[in-house]
């Protein structure tokens, strides 16, 4: 069976800050790393290919060193790594992204299970995936706690939905978005770190898509703006209180008490 | 698709329910978009999805009723339990239908499966998690939320393709107001269910365990700085000494000491309880946005930089531990001391 994971490149700790006097962004990251809930996926995707056998390729959307992510995921023993990257996808939002990667998608293979992680840590938003199976025409299933079953026509997974669990059967190809303590993700051994190192890293650029309209890509494809980007203000009063502890405390009650917070 | 999509003055809501009963996201969402739609002379109507089993009469709309312009029911005959296909399927039809320029959707785990599914069809934008909506004064409506894995707030447009759509979590937006003589049509329609690619095999009720951290009055939140569990038990201890719930932030559910369902912020939960102790706490506005809507928040953090603090209505700059196991200490000496006068009292 084909499977593909849908990973990202996203900053080691970041910290952002607003410059005062021109109002820029100013982003400053450690490093990069994979997106934390993508590891889960690739350790789904992994545990899968271990019952049915098959080739599992990962697959990033991003600037050239976004390699460095496929490249720990090859370190996991995925099969085939590949990189779509292009200077007209800069600036995607959700839509422009999920769009990219449906495209290159289909130029890689006919995969029968898409796997992506539940969300990114930099955006948050977990709506590539489904707009992903959107694109494709395929079914998907969000919040997956397991995947029960794995046939060639279909597949049997559990969801938490908050409030409740379902058990789904959803036929393939389908896409599924995993739950990130569902799948505790292995760490890379030596050996594979090293023996990784000189497979291939398959790129792939706008020429190499179906639809080649770069309107339909990066920020002129993103229906989406960001008008402005602001630190939210204060409303409270943020009275600070030090000194000796015991008299810290001793106004931390009484504060307590005047809201009305101790009196049970 | 957007060039031939004429938008209607109307914002529809999703309106969600489970087990007969409307999800309270919904009325929250109703609350904003009766409030966008009044300073700009729109409507606002509700969409909501009936499964075979549920008979008109068991679902109770009359609140919803009173609340919206128009309701669109889609009523399934032949399924009993609708999949984020049949969602998506009668979300796109009554867009189709209606041509409204703005959709809100719940944030909730069904919500924030299929929602983005409509988006994708229809080619527009959906922003999601948002914890503001407004109009600009060019008239532009602006979605409000957390960026970059939340330092900032980024104002969020979709100028171009209709409709407009996000997602909003439960517990932002304020319940509407009650209009005792408004009277919503109603239209039904019958619908077939058109996909076979999801058969839902099982569904099961979560158990919920103890108090959920939404409902609390207090909070005992545990920040970044508590990396053990028997730093945590301190913080649970305040917990239950305040008769509140502890809750925890992003790094301590991924670091496996929290379970999700206690993480607050953009990924996790939103919060309006009476008072949150911030415990070690740096205050991100990942954070941030899961505790703003708190009535009052006491912050306590060793580091003076913490941007919580800029964000409390108190703030103590010390070790959060010392602070913690003294008011613990505190309280418990108050309670055993009123404790006894009572005894005394009841004795004499």
């Amino acid at each position: 069976m084909e499977f593909m994971v849908c990973i990202k490149q996203v900053p080691d700790s970041m910290t952002i800050d607003i410059n005062p006097e021109t109002g820029s962004l100013i982003r400053e990251s450690a490093g990069a790393k994979i997106n934390p809930y993508d590891l889960s996926a690739i350790e789904a995707a992994l545990q899968v290919r271990e019952k049915t056998g098959g080739n599992i390729h990962a697959l990033t959307m991003g600037p050239k060193q976004a390699r460095f992510a496929i490249r720990e995921a090859l370190a996991l023993e995925i099969d085939n790594g590949w990189i779509v990257t292009d200077k007209s996808f800069a600036g995607s939002d959700v839509l422009a992204t999920a769009y990219t990667l449906s495209q290159a998608i289909l130029n890689i293979t006919e995969p029968d299970i898409i796997f992506c992680g539940k969300q990114s840590t930099d955006g948050d938003t977990a709506q590539v995936g489904p707009e992903i199976a959107e694109l494709l025409g395929i079914p998907h299933a969000s919040y997956v706690t397991e995947i029960n079953h794995v046939d060639k026509d279909y597949i049997i997974v559990t969801c938490n939905m908050g409030t409740y669990k379902e058990v789904l059967r959803l036929s393939t190809p389908c896409l599924v978005c995993i739950e990130m303590e569902a799948y505790t993700p292995r760490i890379s051994s030596l050996r594979n770190k090293i023996s990784s190192q000189n497979k291939a890293i398959n790129e792939l650029s706008i020429g190499n898509l179906k639809d080649k309209d770069k309107d339909n890509y990066g920020y002129k494809g993103s229906p989406t703006k960001v008008r402005k980007i602001y630190v939210p203000k204060v409303k409270r009063e943020s009275k600070i209180i030090d000194g000796d502890v015991d008299k810290i405390i001793d106004e931390l009650i009484e504060k307590l008490n005047e809201w009305g917070c101790l009196n049970e | 698709m957007s060039n031939q999509y004429t938008p209607n003055d109307i914002i529809t809501v999703f309106i969600e329910h489970n087990n007969n009963e409307i999800n309270q996201v919904g009325y929250e969402l109703i609350g904003k978009a009766r409030e966008l739609a009044a300073k700009n002379n729109m409507k606002v109507f509700a969409v909501l999805a009936l499964g075979a089993r549920n008979e008109n009469d068991e679902l109770d709309l009359e609140l919803l009723e009173h609340l919206v312009d128009h309701i669109d029911i889609y009523k399934y005959n032949d399924c009993l339990n609708l999949n984020v296909l049949d969602y998506c399927d009668c979300l796109k039809s009554n867009i189709y239908e209606n041509k409204p320029i703005i959709v809100l959707v719940g944030a909730t785990p069904i919500g924030r499966s299929f929602a983005p599914r409509v988006a994708a069809h229809f080619k527009t934008g959906i922003t999601a998690d948002c914890t503001g909506l407004e109009f600009s004064e060019e008239k532009e409506f602006i979605q409000i939320r957390p960026a970059y894995g939340g330092d900032v707030y980024a104002r969020i447009v979709t100028p171009k393709s209709f409709p407009q759509m996000a997602t909003v979590r439960p517990k932002i937006m304020e319940m509407p107001q009650y209009r005792n003589n408004n009277k919503a049509s109603i239209k039904v329609y019958g619908y077939r269910k058109s996909n076979n690619e999801i058969s839902i095999l099982k569904k099961e009720r979560l158990e919920e365990v103890g108090e959920k951290i939404e409902d609390a009055k207090i909070i005992a939140l545990a920040g970044n700085a508590i990396k053990y569990k028997y730093d945590l038990d301190i913080i649970k201890k305040l917990a239950k000494l305040l008769h509140g719930e502890w809750a925890a932030t992003r790094p301590l559910v991924e670091g496996g000491l929290a379970s999700y369902d206690r993480q607050v912020g953009i990924s996790g939960k939103t919060i309006r309880p009476d008072l949150v102790i911030a415990c070690g706490v740096s205050g991100t506005s990942q954070t941030l946005s899961g505790i703003e809507k708190a009535k009052k928040i006491v912050a306590v953090n060793i580091d003076k930089n913490a941007p919580i603090f800029k964000n409390a209505d108190i703030g103590i700059i010390s070790d959060w531990k010392q602070v913690v196991e003294e008011l613990i200490n505190k309280i418990s000496y108050k309670d055993a001391a009123a404790f006894k006068k009572s005894i005394y009292l009841d004795s004499i």
